[in-house]
């Protein structure tokens, strides 16, 4: 039932917001760089660009957002 | 009201990431291959995934529940980049196999261009025109046979990536180390023509050591340093000689 309050209820940290909006804006970016590759076809920049900084991006947003789900959970002491 | 937006963001997505796939397809290929559906999975994945993520962080993030807002960036963040992942990885492993994929980087346009001409000597010619390697001509010879090989190709092709970015390979390029024989017996060892010749069946134990080279008495594989100009090929390739040639 909590997961479906409104989210304006909820007092998440600034540490916790942040390190989703990172997580976010690195898979954006990430997603971004694939889909310049895969629609550019085979290039040397695109290649480069899609798995060499593309994919370690979406890792990093990973990442970034188990650990800001463990750090949400862990304040809420559900962890 | 906020099922109202998932279900309009939903299908917003749908038609977003429906409409990435038949726009790609129709512009570029007229037969759609395995792997044109696996490419175009992740353009549909990718477009998808920055759509969501847009909406979800920057346009919808105040009003919706705090479940709803964590499961989409859940799909946004880990299930689509990973359709993405498996797609590029997919595309690479088996799109670095191609000619095309070779003659993406500048300096290799000599080579692929002598190889698609139809007067040169050369054995990487002669193999093309001849149709002796069906497809993917420059992985077939230069991929080492065996359990690494395709590893052992892979890892070459990054170096050689690296090499051209970071501009840091010299020009000519030059052939550095030995070429396997292993690479050209594994297709002619046991063939009618092969076992013909006296010499193969006496030196075959020093060709598998790789103590005599097959290109010793068979090469050049490629043009020479000197042969290489990008300018004599291309207009080689202009004359309508590139390309499309074989079983000739």
């Amino acid at each position: 039932m909590d997961s479906d309050k409104p989210r304006a209820s909820y007092q998440t940290s600034t540490w916790v917001t942040r390190q989703l909006t990172l997580a976010v804006n690195c898979a954006i970016v990430g997603l971004a760089c694939i889909l310049l590759f895969l629609w550019h076809e085979f290039g040397a920049w695109t290649i480069g660009l899609g798995t060499f900084v593309g994919i370690p991006l979406l890792g990093v947003a990973v990442l970034l957002y188990i650990g800001a789900v463990i750090t949400d959970l862990k304040t809420r002491n559900a962890l | 009201m906020a099922r109202t937006h998932q279900q309009s963001l939903i299908a917003f997505l749908t038609v977003a990431s429906l409409w990435a796939v038949p726009a790609w397809a129709a512009g570029a290929h007229d037969v759609v291959s395995s792997e044109d559906i696996i490419r175009s999975i992740g353009i549909a994945a990718s477009v998808a995934g920055i759509l969501l993520l847009i909406l979800v962080q920057y346009v919808y993030r105040e009003r919706l529940p705090h479940g709803t807002y964590h499961r989409l960036l859940l799909v946004g963040v880990f299930l689509l980049p990973l359709a993405a992942t498996w797609s590029t990885t997919a595309t690479v492993m088996e799109g670095t196999k191609s000619v095309q994929a070779c003659r993406s980087c500048h300096v290799m346009h000599p080579f692929v261009n002598d190889m698609t001409s139809a007067s040169s000597p050369t054995l990487a010619a002669r193999h093309y025109r001849n149709n002796w390697i069906a497809k993917d001509q420059c992985y077939a010879c230069h991929v080492t046979y065996g359990a690494t090989g395709t590893l052992a190709g892979k890892r070459d092709g990054f170096r050689h990536w690296l090499h051209y970015v970071t501009n840091t390979y010299p020009d000519p390029i030059q052939y550095v180390g030995s070429y396997a024989n292993s690479n050209c017996l594994s297709c002619h060892q046991g063939t009618e023509k092969w076992e013909r010749v006296k010499s193969h069946q006496t030196l075959v134990g020093e060709l598998w050591a790789d103590r005599i080279a097959c290109i010793t008495c068979h090469g050049p594989p490629h043009p020479l340093p000197r042969e290489r100009t990008v300018a004599v090929a291309s207009r080689d390739a202009s004359r309508g000689t590139a390309g499309g040639l074989h079983g000739q």
